[in-house]
C-alpha cells in the first residue's frame, strides 16, 4: 500500500509550466512554425537595433554601417559624455563603444534560433502539418528557407564587422555542456552564407504569397540581394593587400543582379513618393525590417529619432544627437543655384536696371532676344550670386544644395541649431494622439531595396572595367532624380567614375547601413573616411575589436589582429 | 478544540482562523517599477528638487510624501484549516497526522492621479492572487524506556502542494481621476497578466533518539526529500545529520556546583542540508512568447503583426543535471541555568559551507543562451550566537522584568568561483558597478576606487614621467579640485568605463553585518505589559549613495540646469573645494566635467552602517479573567503597537517614509 500510495504522490513532483510553451511540446502545427520563424525575425530586429544602452538612438546596424566614417563626411555625432563618437575618429575601444559595439552575442542569439528552427522543423511529422497547410514539403521549405536567410544575413554582418569569427550551424541538445569555439576564418564564414543562401533560393519562390509579407518576410529575392553583396565584399574584401578584385567573384555578383533584377519583379518607386517607400513597404523593397506602428511594433528609439528635433517631434530639442554635416550636403547636392532677380548692368557706357537670370555667380540677361553673360558687367555692388527683388537684395544663385534633388528634398532639411536634419526617418505616429505624446517612429529600417541593386551592377561594370555602363548607370539615377550634379562621362577616369559611384550611394543610401562597407570594398575610404590611413586597411584595421569581457569565459578566442596590444 | 475518541486513544484537534491586513506602500511604490528599487519615495537624492517654491500643491504633496489623491489601497486576507490528529496504539507507539490547508489571498487597488503622470490622464492597476498551500505530516512515533536507557524514534512522510496564481490589469492615460479601476483607457493602453506556479515537495524521514540516564544524548537522522522543481533522475536528495549532547549538571562531579548552575549542557552536531532553487520549472527548455521585444520598443509582441516565439534564450535552458544543493555544516553549543532559571543563556559556534543559491554563469555566447544556474559558488558562513536571558527582580516584587539578548556574529567569504576562481564583479542596475565577488573576501564586497584626497591645486596632480601627460582618466585630465583617485596600476590612467575587472579598483569593506542582534525587554505590572524591542547592527560598511547622488545630477548632460534643477547638499556647511590651495574635503562640485570623479564606486562614500534602533514598543493590557469569563473566552488582551524610527551613530540617517 505505501508503494501505491507513493506511486501516486509522485504525480505532485511532475509540474508542467502554465505560464509559457516550452520545447516538450512546442513545434507540433502551423502555426507554431510561423511563430517561431516570426521569433527568428524578431531577434534579427534587436541584434539589429541593439545598442549602447547610453545612446539607445544609435541602432547598431547604422553604427556599423554608416557612423564609422568621419564626423564631416556623412554625419555628425554629438559629444554627451558616453563616448560614442569616438568611432568617428577611428578609435573603437573608445568608453562604452567596444562593450557595446565590439560585443557580438545578439548576433549569435539570432543564429542559435535559426540553427534551433531548422533542426526542429524537419523533425515535424508532415501529418501534423497537413491538417494546417495543404502542400507540407513547401511550408516547411518556406520556414526553413528565411531561417536559413536570417542566419546567412547575420553571419554577413559578423563577417564584415569582425572578419573572423567563430562559425556556429548547429542547434546544441545540452546547451550546458556545449563548446566554447574560436573564430573561423573569415573564408569559411562566407562559404557558409554563400552555402546557405542557395539552399535558401531553392526554398523560398519570387514574390509573396501575401501582400502583408511584402519586403519584410524574406524571399528568393531577398536571398539573391545578400547574395549579389555577399559576393561584392568577397570579390573585394578577401585579400585588402592588392586593389584588384576577385573575378570570379564579381561575375558571380554581376549574374546574381541580372537574375534578381530581371526575375525579382521589383520596380522603382515613382520619384513623386520617394518618401512613401521608407514607410511602407513598396515596389522597390527587396528585405527590410519590419518596425510598423500598425502592429504596435514602432520605435521609440530609432536612429531616424536621433536626427529629429522638436519640429517633427512633440517634446524634442532643438539640438539632436546626430545631424548631417555641411560637407556631406556640400559633397552630395552641392550645386550652383539658379535664380531670378533684377540689378545694374553696365551696357553701352550706361548703367541699366535690366531683369537677370543668375546661375551660381554668374549673371545672365536677354539682349534682343539673346540670352548673354554679362556677369563681368554687372554691379559688383551686390555681391556674388545676389540680385534684386523687389528693394531687397537677395542671394538667388550662388551655391546650395541641390533643393529640386528628389532625395534631398524627402530626406534632408534645415531645424534647429545644428547642421541639417535627416528627415527620411520622420513617421512618428502618437499613441495619445490627444496631446501628442507616447511617439512611435514608424519607418522600417531598409536591408536591401532595388537601388541599391541597380547601383551595385554599376560597381560590377567597374571592376570589369566596362565604364560606359556604370556612366550610364550613375547618369540614370541622376536625371530619375531632377539632380543638378554634373554628369558624368565614360571617357572619366575609374577613379572619378568611382568617385561618383560612391557619391551617388551616399545620396541613395543614406543610412541604410551600407556606406561604410562601401566606402571599403571601392577603396573610396581614402577619400572620405580621414583617419583610415592605408596601411591600417592593409592591417584590417577596419574590423571591430571584440568586447574583453568575451575572453574571460572562452580561452580558445583571439582578439582581432589590428587590435592586438591596442585595447 | 481538542477532543478525544476511541477511549481517549485518539484525539482530534482541529484549527482554524482567519487573519486580514491593510497596509499602506508609500507613494514610490509604484507598481510599474515593481521588478526595480522599491522605494517608499517617490523621488530619489538625484532628482530631489533643489526648492519647493514654485511647484503645484501636488507636486509638492508628492515629493513631501503628503500627497493623498492616489490610490493604494492593499488588502490580504488568510485563512487557515489546521487538523491534527494522533493515535496511540498503546503507550509507546503513536500515529499522528497534521495536516493544514493555507488559503491566502491578496488584493491591490491602485490608481495614481493624471497630477501624478504629467496630466496626460490617471494610471489603474489593480492585481490580485491566491495561493492554496496544502501540507500533510504524517509520522510514527515510538519512544521507550528500558532501565536507564531511553530511545525514541520518529519514521514520517511530508507531503506539500502549493499553487500560486495570479491576475494583473493595469490602463494608463485614463480618462478621469474619478474612475479608481481600470476601465475609461483606449484598448491599446490596456495590459493584462496572469501567472501559475505549482511546486510539490515530498519527504520520507526517520529520527532515531537515544539517551543514558539522561545525561548522554545521541541522535541520528536522515531524510529523503523530492522537489518537483527538478528533473527526472535529480529530484530526490538525501539528507543525513548527527549530534550528541552530554548534560554535565547530572554528573556527581558537578554537584558541588548544582546550587548555583543548574543546568549545564553541552552539545554538538554535524549534517547536510538542502537547499532548493527558487523558481519553478528550471528543468525544461522554456519558451518565450511574444518575444516581439527589441531595444526600440520593448512592448512589442510580434514581428510583422505575427506573434514571435523564441526560446527564452536569456536563461531558460533546461536545467535537467540541477539537483539538491547541499550544504554541510557542525555546531558546538553550550546551555545553561543559573540560580533556578532567574539567568540563562546559551552559546553555539557553527561552520557551514554552501554553495551560494543558483549563481548565474555564462553559457558559450555560440548557444544563443546567456546565462544558466550553477552551484559552482562556494560561500562559507561562520560565527558565534550568544542568548542571554534574565529575570532579575526578585519573586516578591510587584513588578516583573524580563530581558533577552541574543547577539551573534557572523563572517562568510567566498571558497570558490566558477571558472578557474576567476572574480567576478557583479552586475548592478547602477552605472558604477561597486560590488565584486571574490575568492577570500566576503559576499559582495565594495568594489571601489580608494579616494586620496582632494587635490589643492594642479601641481598636485601626478604626472606620468614618461610622457608629461597629467593623471587623466579617458574624458581628460584631472582638475585641481578633483578627488584624488588612487591610481593602483600606476599607468596614470584611470578608466570609469570599465565595467569588468578595473585595475584601478579595490575589493574593500563588507556590506554583510558581522554582528548582529536584538534586545528584549518586557515589565509586566499587573495586568499591564510594557515591552521595548531594540535591535542592532555593528561592524558593516554601507556605500552611501544618497550622499553620492546628491553629488552627481550634474555630471550629465545640460548640467547647469542640472544644477538649478535638483537639490544639492547644502555647500556652504562643507569643506568643499573653492578655489586652487584649499585643502578640502570634498571635491569640487563637478558641472559637466565628465571627469566622474564623484563616481559612487569610491571609498569617499564607504561609512560605516552601524545603529541601535528601538525597534518597536508594545503596550498590552489583559482584561481580568473574572470579567472575561464571563463573556465566555479564555483571554482577552488588548495592545498597541508602536513602530519607531531607527536611532545611532548613522551621520546621514536614512529618512523612513510615514506609514
Amino acid at each position: 500500500m505505501l508503494a501505491y500510495q507513493h506511486e501516486l504522490l509522485q504525480k505532485i513532483l511532475e509540474q508542467q509550466p502554465q505560464n509559457s510553451t516550452y520545447d516538450e511540446v512546442f513545434w507540433q502545427t502551423a502555426r507554431d512554425c510561423e511563430f517561431a520563424i516570426a521569433g527568428n525575425y524578431s531577434l534579427l530586429r534587436a541584434s539589429f537595433t541593439a545598442t549602447s544602452s547610453y545612446e539607445e538612438n544609435a541602432f547598431r546596424y547604422n553604427m556599423y554601417g554608416d557612423a564609422q566614417t568621419t564626423s564631416t563626411s556623412y554625419l555628425t555625432i554629438n559629444y554627451n559624455g558616453d563616448g560614442l563618437e569616438g568611432i568617428q575618429g577611428g578609435d573603437f575601444t573608445f568608453q562604452y563603444n567596444i562593450q557595446t559595439l565590439g560585443d557580438w552575442t545578439v548576433f549569435y542569439k539570432t543564429i542559435a534560433y535559426s540553427n534551433i528552427i531548422l533542426k526542429k522543423i524537419p523533425l515535424i511529422a508532415d501529418d501534423k502539418l497537413a491538417k494546417d497547410v495543404i502542400n507540407v514539403a513547401s511550408f516547411k521549405n518556406k520556414i526553413m528557407g528565411q531561417a536559413l536567410f536570417i542566419r546567412a544575413l547575420s553571419y554577413f554582418q559578423l563577417v564584415k564587422v569582425w572578419g573572423d569569427v567563430p562559425l556556429v550551424t548547429e542547434a546544441y541538445d545540452d546547451v550546458l555542456s556545449a563548446p566554447q569555439l574560436p573564430r573561423s576564418p573569415k573564408a569559411d564564414v562566407m562559404k557558409q552564407i554563400e552555402n546557405d543562401c542557395h539552399a535558401a533560393i531553392n526554398m523560398l519562390n519570387w514574390g509573396n504569397e501575401a501582400i502583408q509579407e511584402k519586403g519584410v518576410i524574406a524571399n528568393r529575392g531577398s536571398v539573391y540581394a545578400l547574395l549579389a553583396h555577399l559576393y561584392l565584399w568577397r570579390a573585394t574584401m578577401t585579400n585588402v593587400n592588392t586593389d584588384n578584385p576577385i573575378m570570379s567573384d564579381v561575375n558571380s555578383a554581376d549574374t546574381t543582379l541580372n537574375t534578381l533584377i530581371a526575375r525579382g519583379g521589383y520596380s522603382l518607386v515613382d520619384t513623386a513618393k520617394y518618401g512613401d517607400q521608407f514607410i511602407n513597404p513598396s515596389t522597390e523593397s527587396i528585405f527590410e525590417v519590419a518596425m510598423s506602428e500598425n502592429n504596435q511594433e514602432g520605435a521609440y528609439y530609432h536612429i531616424g529619432l536621433g536626427f529629429l528635433t522638436g519640429t517633427y517631434v512633440q517634446g524634442y530639442s532643438s539640438t539632436p544627437r546626430f545631424w548631417v554635416p555641411d560637407q556631406y550636403i556640400d559633397n552630395h547636392y552641392g550645386v550652383e543655384r539658379t535664380g531670378y532677380g533684377e540689378g545694374f548692368v553696365y551696357l553701352s557706357g550706361n548703367w541699366q536696371f535690366l531683369p537677370l537670370k543668375v546661375i551660381g555667380t554668374r549673371y545672365y540677361t536677354t539682349l534682343g532676344g539673346v540670352e548673354t553673360d554679362v556677369t563681368s558687367v554687372v554691379d559688383a555692388g551686390m555681391g556674388p550670386g545676389y540680385a534684386y527683388v523687389g528693394d531687397d537684395l537677395v542671394l538667388v544663385g550662388g551655391n546650395g544644395p541641390d533643393e529640386g534633388e528628389v532625395r534631398y528634398r524627402n530626406n534632408f532639411a534645415k531645424s534647429g541649431t545644428q547642421g541639417t536634419n535627416l528627415i527620411k526617418y520622420r513617421n512618428i505616429i502618437y499613441r495619445n494622439p490627444g496631446n501628442r505624446t507616447n511617439g512611435y517612429l514608424s519607418n522600417n529600417i531598409p536591408v536591401f531595396r532595388l537601388s541599391d541593386m541597380r547601383l551595385l551592377q554599376a560597381e560590377v561594370a567597374l571592376y570589369k572595367n566596362d565604364l560606359s555602363t556604370a556612366a550610364q548607370i550613375i547618369n540614370f539615377f541622376r536625371d530619375r532624380n531632377h539632380s543638378g550634379s554634373i554628369r558624368v562621362s565614360a571617357t572619366d577616369t575609374k577613379f572619378d567614375l568611382t568617385r561618383e559611384y560612391m557619391l551617388e550611394r551616399g545620396k541613395e543610401l543614406y543610412m541604410e547601413g551600407h556606406v561604410y562597407f562601401d566606402l571599403l570594398r571601392t577603396r573610396m575610404y581614402t577619400e572620405f573616411i580621414g583617419w583610415m590611413s592605408t596601411a591600417r586597411f592593409r592591417g584590417e584595421g577596419f574590423y571591430w575589436p571584440i568586447y574583453p569581457l568575451l575572453f574571460n569565459d572562452n580561452k580558445f578566442l583571439t582578439q582581432t589582429l589590428y587590435w592586438r596590444g591596442k585595447v | 478544540m481538542l477532543s478525544k475518541a476511541m477511549k481517549g486513544k485518539l484525539e482530534i484537534n482541529p484549527i482554524l482562523f482567519f487573519t486580514r491586513t491593510t497596509r499602506s506602500r508609500g507613494l514610490g511604490a509604484d507598481p510599474r517599477l515593481e521588478n526595480l528599487n522599491i522605494n517608499p519615495f517617490s523621488l530619489g537624492a538625484g532628482n530631489m528638487p533643489s526648492s519647493l517654491f514654485n511647484l503645484s500643491e501636488a507636486k509638492k504633496e508628492s515629493i513631501l510624501a503628503s500627497y493623498d489623491e492616489s490610490l493604494d489601497k492593499n488588502l490580504s486576507n488568510v485563512f487557515n484549516m489546521n487538523l491534527n490528529l494522533s493515535y496511540a496504539f498503546n503507550e509507546h507507539l503513536k500515529l499522528n497526522s497534521l495536516s493544514s490547508y493555507k488559503y491566502s489571498t491578496s488584493r491591490r487597488n491602485y490608481n495614481r492621479t493624471s497630477a501624478m503622470e504629467s496630466f496626460l490622464g490617471n494610471y489603474s492597476y489593480t492585481y490580485s492572487d491566491q495561493i492554496e498551500d496544502m501540507l500533510t505530516s504524517n509520522y510514527l512515533s515510538y519512544t521507550n524506556k528500558w532501565g536507564e536507557h531511553n530511545f525514541s524514534g520518529v519514521v514520517g512522510q511530508d507531503i506539500q502542494f502549493n499553487v500560486f496564481e495570479n491576475t494583473s490589469a493595469s490602463g494608463s492615460f485614463g480618462a478621469s481621476d474619478n474612475i479608481k479601476v481600470v476601465q475609461g483607457v483606449l484598448l491599446k493602453n490596456l495590459g493584462a497578466y496572469s501567472d501559475y506556479q505549482a511546486y510539490g515537495l515530498l519527504s520520507y524521514y526517520s529520527r532515531l533518539s537515544y539517551d543514558f540516564k539522561d545525561r548522554y544524548l545521541f541522535s541520528f537522522a536522515g531524510r529523503w526529500d523530492g522537489s518537483s522543481r527538478f528533473g527526472a533522475g535529480n529530484k530526490w536528495g538525501f539528507f543525513p545529520s548527527a549530534s550528541a549532547a552530554w548534560i554535565l549538571s547530572e554528573e556527581k562531579f558537578f554537584q558541588d556546583f548544582s546550587s548555583a548552575i543548574n543546568l549545564f549542557k553541552i552539545r554538538g552536531s554535524l549534517g547536510t542540508s538542502g537547499s532548493l532553487p527558487s523558481r519553478n520549472y528550471l528543468q525544461y527548455n522554456l519558451y518565450t512568447v511574444n518575444a516581439g521585444a527589441y531595444p526600440g520598443n520593448e512592448g512589442s509582441s510580434s514581428y510583422n503583426g505575427v506573434t514571435a516565439i523564441t526560446p527564452n534564450l536569456r536563461d531558460g535552458a533546461a536545467q535537467s543535471s540541477l539537483s539538491w544543493e547541499k550544504s554541510k555544516q557542525w555546531n558546538i553549543g553550550l546551555d545553561f541555568e543559573v540560580e533556578k532559571g532567574k539567568y540563562s543563556g546559551s552559546i553555539d559556534v557553527y561552520n557551514k559551507e554552501s554553495s551560494l543559491q543558483l549563481f548565474s554563469v555564462n553559457l558559450p555566447v555560440t548557444t544563443g543562451y546567456s546565462k544558466a544556474l550553477t552551484n559552482a559558488i562556494g560561500v562559507r558562513n561562520a560565527g558565534v550566537e550568544l542568548t542571554l536571558a534574565a529575570n532579575p527582580l526578585p519573586q516578591s516584587s510587584p513588578v516583573k522584568w524580563f530581558s533577552r539578548l541574543n547577539i551573534s556574529y557572523n563572517k562568510n567569504a567566498i571558497m570558490n568561483l566558477p571558472n578557474g576562481n576567476r572574480d567576478l564583479v557583479m552586475d548592478g542596475d547602477r552605472f558604477d558597478k561597486s560590488h565584486i565577488l571574490s575568492v577570500g573576501s566576503p559576499i559582495n564586497a565594495f568594489y571601489l576606487y580608494r579616494t586620496l584626497g582632494v587635490f589643492a591645486t594642479e601641481d598636485d596632480i601626478p604626472v606620468n614621467p614618461f610622457t608629461g601627460a597629467k593623471y587623466r582618466n579617458s574624458n581628460g585630465t584631472f582638475t585641481a579640485g578633483s578627488f584624488y583617485i588612487q591610481d593602483v596600476d600606476g599607468d596614470y590612467f584611470t578608466d570609469v568605463f570599465n565595467s569588468g575587472i578595473n585595475p584601478d579598483k579595490i575589493p574593500m569593506g563588507d556590506p554583510n553585518p558581522r554582528i548582529t542582534g536584538g534586545w528584549t525587554n518586557n515589565f509586566t505590572w499587573n495586568n499591564f505589559t510594557v515591552g521595548l524591542f531594540f535591535n542592532f547592527v555593528f561592524k558593516r560598511d554601507i556605500l552611501n549613495l544618497f550622499l553620492a547622488d546628491q553629488f552627481s545630477n550634474s555630471t550629465s548632460g545640460d548640467p547647469q540646469n542640472n544644477f538649478a534643477q535638483y537639490s544639492t547638499p547644502n555647500l556652504d556647511a562643507i569643506n568643499i573645494w573653492r578655489q586652487p590651495g584649499d585643502n578640502a574635503t570634498y571635491a569640487k562640485y563637478d558641472l559637466g566635467t565628465y571627469l566622474y570623479y564623484y563616481t559612487s564606486a569610491q571609498s569617499f562614500f564607504l561609512t560605516k552602517g552601524d545603529f541601535v534602533r528601538l525597534k518597536n514598543i508594545n503596550l498590552q493590557y489583559n482584561i481580568p479573567a473574572p470579567i472575561i469569563k464571563k463573556w465566555g473566552l479564555g483571554s482577552f488582551k488588548i495592545f498597541e503597537h508602536l513602530i519607531t524610527q531607527p536611532v545611532g551613530r548613522l551621520q546621514n540617517y536614512y529618512p523612513m517614509q510615514r506609514m
